[in-house]
């Protein structure tokens, strides 16, 4: 009689495929970090001043994050080009995040957000979305900043707040070192970046500059021109280190 | 708008020079295909002097080549033809970036003998599939007079 390849046969390798490629050895670990920067954990201080010259500090600086996906892409994503993403793997998070960019960071100024499995690769694409959240201390907003502005012996305490939503679509981190790259056993992570000073100028950059021409700078909050709410529409807040995202308004 | 970047590569030819030691000169050139970026920003100035990161397909997170763009934007290299797949150029400046991916294929002639080796068997692959056609027809020959003599002897 021939042998032929018994059911018990098939069940056993089928499991042992499965568990090794569920093993921890196969697998990575990806962290998510989103941070202000030390625009926020350390605030505008001299020489960067807003673009209209008031020093800030924050005392809070909460933004809600929603349907954070990291993306192994090739080709790689590129959001100038905004092709659709040609996804080989992803990692999302399950739940909306409410974050405070300067209580909660570490001294490199990130906040930890998530540490994830993943399979090993490159993770060079990211999506998410500024949203707004209901709960406290967001109430509706999706960003929220509490701190104090001073100028020439002038102190204003200040509480603004945006309920835009905007989904990014990003590329690969640009920054000192490539972020991203999954190795089986080992941690690598992603991160969201915000720029304040798209939001209130820069007085060390050029005034002309296209930057401090968008931003809104403080003036507008001082004088209750703005009531505290402001729009973050045209402003690219979010980037992934210093690489730019393709926004969608919602 | 915010200023944004955008980078640009072209497939160029570069000539390579090397200068030998010694009281005289002796330079060798070579035309070679090489990678041309001109980076940007969406206003159309150029990223004068800024600062270039170039990862190679096998080593991704570690620098290969670190250098800055001239007056122009413009940056210039030879990848090392060894290394096929996708290279990436990071190109920043006062806080802005962007990064280019590169994909560099075999030359015609590397991928010419590639589709030779996929569509041609090589002679020992020859030799072996001779020896499995022999060896099919003993054995369909053994089958068929085994059966007869099972029939000769019922």
């Amino acid at each position: 009689m021939r042998n032929a390849t018994h059911p018990n046969t098939l069940l056993t390798s089928t499991l042992l495929a499965t568990a090794l490629v569920s093993s921890p050895l196969l697998a990575g670990t990806l962290e998510f970090y989103v941070q202000g920067e030390d625009l926020a954990t350390e605030g505008f201080q001299a020489p960067k001043l807003t673009k209209d010259g008031w020093a800030l500090t924050f005392e809070q600086l909460w933004v809600g994050l929603d349907q954070v996906s990291a993306y192994q892409t090739n080709p790689p994503y590129d959001p100038q080009q905004g092709a659709p993403m040609a996804v080989i793997a992803e990692v999302s998070l399950p739940e909306v995040q409410v974050v405070d960019l300067v209580g909660q960071a570490a001294s490199d100024h990130r906040v930890l957000i998530a540490e994830v499995e993943a399979t090993p690769g490159h993770y060079n694409a990211m999506t998410w979305t500024l949203a707004p959240v209901d709960l406290p201390p967001l109430n509706g907003a999706s960003m929220l900043l509490i701190g104090t502005a001073s100028r020439d012996g002038q102190t204003l305490p200040f509480q603004l707040q945006t309920t835009d939503r905007i989904t990014h679509h990003c590329g690969e981190f640009v920054g000192d070192e490539r972020k991203g790259i999954v190795v089986a056993g080992e941690i690598a992570d992603v991160e969201m970046t915000f720029h304040l000073d798209h939001l209130f100028g820069r007085a060390d950059r050029p005034a002309d500059g296209s930057m401090n021409q968008q931003a809104l700078g403080f003036d507008a909050f001082a004088n209750d021109q703005l009531e505290h709410r402001f729009s973050v529409q045209a402003l690219h807040l979010g980037h992934v280190g210093e690489g730019h995202c393709r926004v969608q308004y919602d | 708008m915010p200023r944004s970047i955008r980078l640009a590569a072209y497939a160029t030819l570069l000539v390579t020079a090397a200068a030998a030691n010694g009281h005289g000169t002796q330079i060798e050139g070579a035309v070679v295909p090489g990678i041309r970026v001109q980076a940007q920003y969406d206003t159309g100035e150029p990223m004068a002097e800024a600062q270039v990161i170039v990862y190679a397909p096998e080593q991704p997170a570690h620098p290969w080549l670190t250098a800055t763009t001239d007056h122009a934007g413009v940056f210039q290299f030879v990848p090392d033809p060894a290394q096929l797949g996708t290279w990436a150029v990071q190109v920043r400046q006062a806080g802005h970036g962007a990064m280019l991916n590169l994909p560099v294929l075999p030359t015609e002639t590397v991928s010419h003998q590639i589709t030779v080796c996929t569509n041609h068997l090589s002679r020992t692959q020859q030799w072996l599939m001779a020896l499995a056609v022999v060896w099919g027809l003993i054995g369909t020959a053994l089958f068929f007079y085994r059966q007869r003599g099972a029939n000769a002897s019922s």
